[in-house]
């Protein structure tokens, strides 16, 4: 009798100590988080004072949509946005239309030299590591000459040189998971190459298509070096216009933060809304390899 | 495959889109964001009616615009159709064929237009500055010369009085009396910030005032000087011991901020800075004195010598040329400075130094800094910068292309001997040394 | 049959061809350029000095010690990108390993703290940069500085005094989320089996955690080095926007080492220089890594 209610006890107790962790462990990590998004949380706040209530940092203030409609309906700002946009469309868009067929055939595709989709699979990952200041200066020249950086296009061919490596990177591991015999199947069933990828491939590959595009779209909404180097004003992102306020002073902070919040939050939000497909596209494309 | 062409499409109408922009007759500028500068692109969006003419104005960091602009004149770009620069780029700019002459778009103007505009009421020498034998290639928009602002309520509060011409000793002593970490009162406030035309242009002139110059006649580095060593020592003991705490992140917009706070007893800085100290908001309005720049072993011209001006960028088209030249009459005209002392009556919008008649105008007049603003210009002579002869010109700057890289190095240097990470002497014999190095790559030194 | 064989594997070809011409013609062309500019005597700002082949002056401009105990600047540069790029990646494998252990607990609603420890890894690096300093390390407005006084401390300006460490911080805030993305992936694939097996033989949560799970997550911390390296490598826009390289130049890295000589300077024969030694160690670095990763079987690539 005695035993069994100590037992009881104990198991009781355990189960308290193990809720009483839980907790703990709640609050330790919840306050981390808060911690760590802080400065985020803060701009996206600040936005919401007068420049005279963001002169000096408080969270005692009432809130105002002045600032963020000032924002929103200054023109200054709406250029930048409206060719980031561009650049996220236009330049992702791209990419995939170019790094997809390419890791479709360096998975599967049949060439005289042997060792050739392994060669070009090599060159296409060690363009990766090449740093955008590496060609900085014959790019730069270029842009001038041809009148390129006044014109979005120029920026989004820079971009498309600089990331299709990455689509390709990550799908390749997702194209060489398809087995073969489909797509031998499929040819022998007289499939062209066009519909091979279309029809077959690419309803397998999904999850890595959006992954890829993703990780184009949120480092090519956020590039900062090409995009600062190779526009005019016209052609600038919003990271450029960022950039800017690192030389204001004085009555500018709520005004920063409300541009700051607006220029993040596209990437912000797209990022947290499909983190499990990154996860996964990087564990399996990268990750794996 | 429907969601393909979908896409497809789609790509089609950005990119028709983005050939469409580039047919608009849109003329691209480029302004720095110093106080006067962000007016003018206010004014211009506001006022400004060309027709079939769309002004785009960049309003950029100092640093940023200097480096996009001269990277851009010598690779012959046309990102930027009207270039916004200085007498150091002007001279070097000129040469090189980097901007155009200004003289035949002049000699097309209509009578009514010339006698409208006025072209001999621009101050000769502000002209002169960026003109190459006699030809002008680009208009002064505004001109500073540079004298000392102080706090007159700090000074009576502490019972100081300011010496209508004081030396480098006789302020940092002021400076130090002034200073007041309690009561968040900082002494003296000066440009930190890195660059040569940013920290550069307070400390070069300390230099010339202590006596010190940078190379003597055959091109010899003579930054290893006891003159150069004094001027530096003067630079960091005031900005360490009666300075603003964040010394190096201060370029002029963060000492203007400062000073109108109403907490900083002394600002070194340029003539065109004045105008936001006495405009509504500053809480030192009415309150600001102003003395000649410092001087210590050298006299006089001790102030530096500058203007923002405009010019055209010549690899442009006929049609974007004509246009920008447009733009620039407009803004250099007196329309344009009656403009803004109608809408700004503090007189902090209108740009000083470009014409005469601007200190002829009663509202404009009245205004506490003008008087010593004419008199600090009329002091200045760019010609003959230093105590002992050198080979160069300039006052603030030293009128070789090279200058642009090797003075932003040396306030790297004066910066990193500021907050102590290197001493006096590394700091001397690194800027003496690279300044010679400059003397034989640019074959300067025969 | 021979000749419809060779024919599929020209339109094999025509799959691969846009995407190789594209990428060589922004990446490989420019960079060879930039090799054969780095062997140019070639200032912007002289046109009338004549561009002329100078051989490796360019390069010995940089590397050589002319009075030896003084080192010249490119070897600081050097160090200093050294050491704020393996700093960053030191503090971010360490705290993402030990904040992915964290977040692999079972709690209500861990994927709203996953979600926001994962924020600063989206956002731009010029705007998180800009709200740091104005908001944060300004002494004057922000809460470093009025923080610092309420404690009746006086606050040092942390952009000018300690800038390296400042921008270890803030890469370390930037990039670390991307590390926890990896390597929490890398723990959740670890079997539930195995967990409750360690629980039931009563492991202490140090040896579960440091001896079984480690072990099986190496290569997941590995590929994400790998990728932060090369990304962190590259990284400018933070820097300009905080420190911009200094004081003088004690925050310099070769990227902006190379900017500078090039939009400052004008100096397109030392910047191509500059830059390709940039490339060639920055590839020695990854190969050391990349191989380290092979050698554990898995392959990266």
């Amino acid at each position: 009798m005695a035993s069994t209610r100590s037992l009881k006890d104990l198991s009781r107790s355990m189960k308290l100590r193990r809720i009483l962790r839980n907790i703990a462990l709640t609050v330790v990590i919840y306050a981390i988080a808060i911690v760590y998004f802080s400065p985020v949380l803060y701009m996206f706040i600040s936005g919401f004072k007068t420049e005279i209530q963001a002169i000096s940092p408080s969270l005692h203030f009432t809130p105002t949509l002045e600032t963020y409609s000032k924002v929103l309906s200054d023109s200054s700002m709406y250029g930048f946005l409206r060719n980031s946009l561009f650049q996220v469309i236009a330049g992702t868009g791209l990419c995939l239309l170019l790094g997809v067929p390419a890791a479709f055939i360096l998975a599967f595709g049949k060439f005289r030299k042997k060792g050739t989709k392994e060669k070009t699979y090599t060159w296409f990952i060690t363009t990766i590591l090449l740093p955008p200041v590496a060609v900085l200066i014959p790019l730069y020249t270029w842009y001038q000459a041809f009148g390129l950086n006044k014109t979005p296009l120029g920026l989004m061919l820079a971009y498309v040189g600089f990331h299709v490596p990455i689509v390709v990177w990550m799908l390749h591991s997702f194209f060489t998971d398809v087995p073969g015999e489909i797509i031998e199947a499929a040819e022998i069933d007289g499939c062209t190459r066009f519909q091979q990828l279309v029809h077959v491939a690419l309803p397998l590959v999904r999850t890595g298509i959006v992954a890829s595009a993703l990780l184009v779209i949120v480092f090519i909404w956020n590039e900062f070096f090409l995009g600062f180097n190779l526009t005019s004003n016209t052609t600038a992102t919003l990271p450029v216009y960022m950039a800017r306020f690192r030389e204001q002073q004085g009555m500018f902070i709520a005004q920063l933060s409300a541009s700051s919040t607006i220029a993040i939050l596209p990437a912000v939000v797209l990022g947290w809304m499909t983190q499990k497909s990154l996860v996964k596209g990087l564990t399996m494309g990268a990750v794996k390899g | 495959m429907k969601k393909f062409s979908t896409l497809v499409a789609l790509l089609c109408v950005l990119l028709f889109l983005a050939v469409g922009q580039v047919f608009a007759q849109t003329i691209n500028i480029a302004l720095a964001n110093n106080p006067i500068s962000q007016a003018l692109a206010k004014f211009a969006a506001d006022y400004y009616k060309a027709p079939g003419v769309t002004v785009n104005i960049a309003v950029l960091p100092e640093n940023d615009l200097r480096q996009k602009l001269t990277t851009e004149a010598s690779m012959g770009g046309t990102t930027y159709d009207m270039f916004y620069f200085g007498p150091y780029e002007a001279s070097n700019w000129a040469r090189n064929g980097w901007l155009e002459d200004l003289e035949p778009y002049f000699k097309a103007l209509p009578a009514d237009k010339a006698a409208w505009y006025d072209r001999g009421d621009l101050i000769k020498g502000m002209v002169g500055s960026v003109s190459l034998k006699g030809d002008a290639y680009a208009i002064p928009f505004y001109g500073e010369s540079s004298f000392i602002m102080y706090n007159k309520a700090l000074f009576a509060a502490k019972g100081l009085k300011m010496p209508d011409e004081p030396t480098w000793d006789q302020i940092y002593d002021l400076a130090r009396k002034i200073n007041d970490p309690a009561k968040d009162i900082v002494g003296m406030t000066m440009r930190g910030a890195p660059g040569w035309g940013m920290s550069g242009a307070p400390f070069v002139t300390i230099v010339n005032a202590f006596g010190g110059r940078f190379y003597d006649m055959n091109w010899n580095a003579t930054v290893n000087t006891p003159e150069q060593r004094g001027a530096w020592q003067m630079y960091k003991k005031i900005l360490r011991d009666a300075g603003q705490k964040d010394i190096l992140s201060y370029t002029y917009n963060e000492c203007i901020a400062l000073m109108q706070s109403g907490k900083c007893g002394i600002y070194y800085d340029a003539t065109s800075i004045a105008p936001p100290l006495e405009s509504e908001g500053s809480a030192v309005r009415g309150k600001v004195g102003y003395v000649m720049p410092p001087h210590q072993k050298m006299q006089t011209n001790t102030a530096w010598l500058w203007n923002w001006s405009m010019g055209i960028n010549p690899k442009s088209s006929p049609d974007k040329k004509q246009a920008v030249f447009d733009f620039m009459l407009w803004a250099t005209s007196k329309d344009y400075i009656k403009l803004t002392v109608d809408k700004d009556p503090t007189g902090s919008s209108t740009p000083p130094a470009n014409r005469s008649s601007t200190y002829k105008l009663a509202a404009y007049k009245s205004a506490p800094y003008a008087a010593m603003t004419l008199k600090t210009l009329e002091s200045t002579d760019f010609t003959h910068p230093t105590l002992q002869p050198v080979p160069y010109v300039g006052l603030q700057y030293i009128a070789i292309p090279e200058f642009a890289d090797a003075g932003t190095k040396m306030t790297q240097y004066l910066a990193d001997y500021v907050v102590d990470k290197i001493s006096l002497d590394e700091a001397l014999k690194r800027t003496n040394d690279l300044f010679n190095q400059v003397a034989i790559d640019g074959g300067y030194r025969k | 049959m021979e000749t419809n064989v060779t024919a599929k594997k020209k339109r094999d070809w025509f799959f691969l061809l846009p995407a190789i011409v594209v990428v060589a013609v922004m990446t490989q062309v420019p960079f060879i350029l930039t090799i054969i500019y780095s062997t140019l005597r070639w200032n912007l700002a002289r046109p009338d000095l004549p561009v002329r082949f100078a051989g490796v002056d360019n390069y010995l401009y940089y590397l050589k010690v002319p009075n030896f105990p003084e080192i010249p600047e490119f070897y600081s540069i050097f160090a200093q990108t050294v050491l704020i790029t393996v700093v960053t990646l030191v503090l971010c494998t360490i705290i993402g390993f030990l904040l992915s252990i964290l977040l692999d607990n079972k709690i209500p609603g861990v994927n709203i703290a996953r979600t926001l420890i994962l924020g600063p890894f989206f956002v731009m690096s010029t705007a998180s940069g800009v709200i740091w300093k104005a908001t944060i390390l300004n002494t004057t407005f922000g809460w470093y500085g009025v923080v610092f006084k309420a404690l009746g401390l006086t606050p040092v300006d942390l952009l000018s005094y300690y800038p390296i460490p400042v921008i270890v911080f803030l890469f370390t805030w930037q990039w670390m989320p991307f590390f926890v993305l990896v390597i929490l992936a890398g723990l959740q694939g670890i079997s539930a089996d195995l967990v409750d097996s360690m629980r039931i033989d009563g492991a202490s949560w140090l040896r579960a955690t440091f001896q079984v799970k480690l072990p099986m997550i190496t290569h997941h911390i590995r590929v994400a080095v790998m990728l932060g390296l090369i990304f962190i490598v590259k990284e400018f826009g933070l820097i300009l926007v905080t420190t911009a390289g200094g004081p003088g130049t004690r925050s310099y890295t070769l990227p902006y080492a190379v900017y500078m000589e090039v939009f400052n300077a004008s100096n397109v024969g030392r910047a191509g220089a500059l830059a390709v030694m940039m490339v060639a160690l920055t590839l020695l670095a990854v190969n050391v890594l990349y191989r380290s990763i092979k050698k554990r079987g898995a392959s990266f690539a």
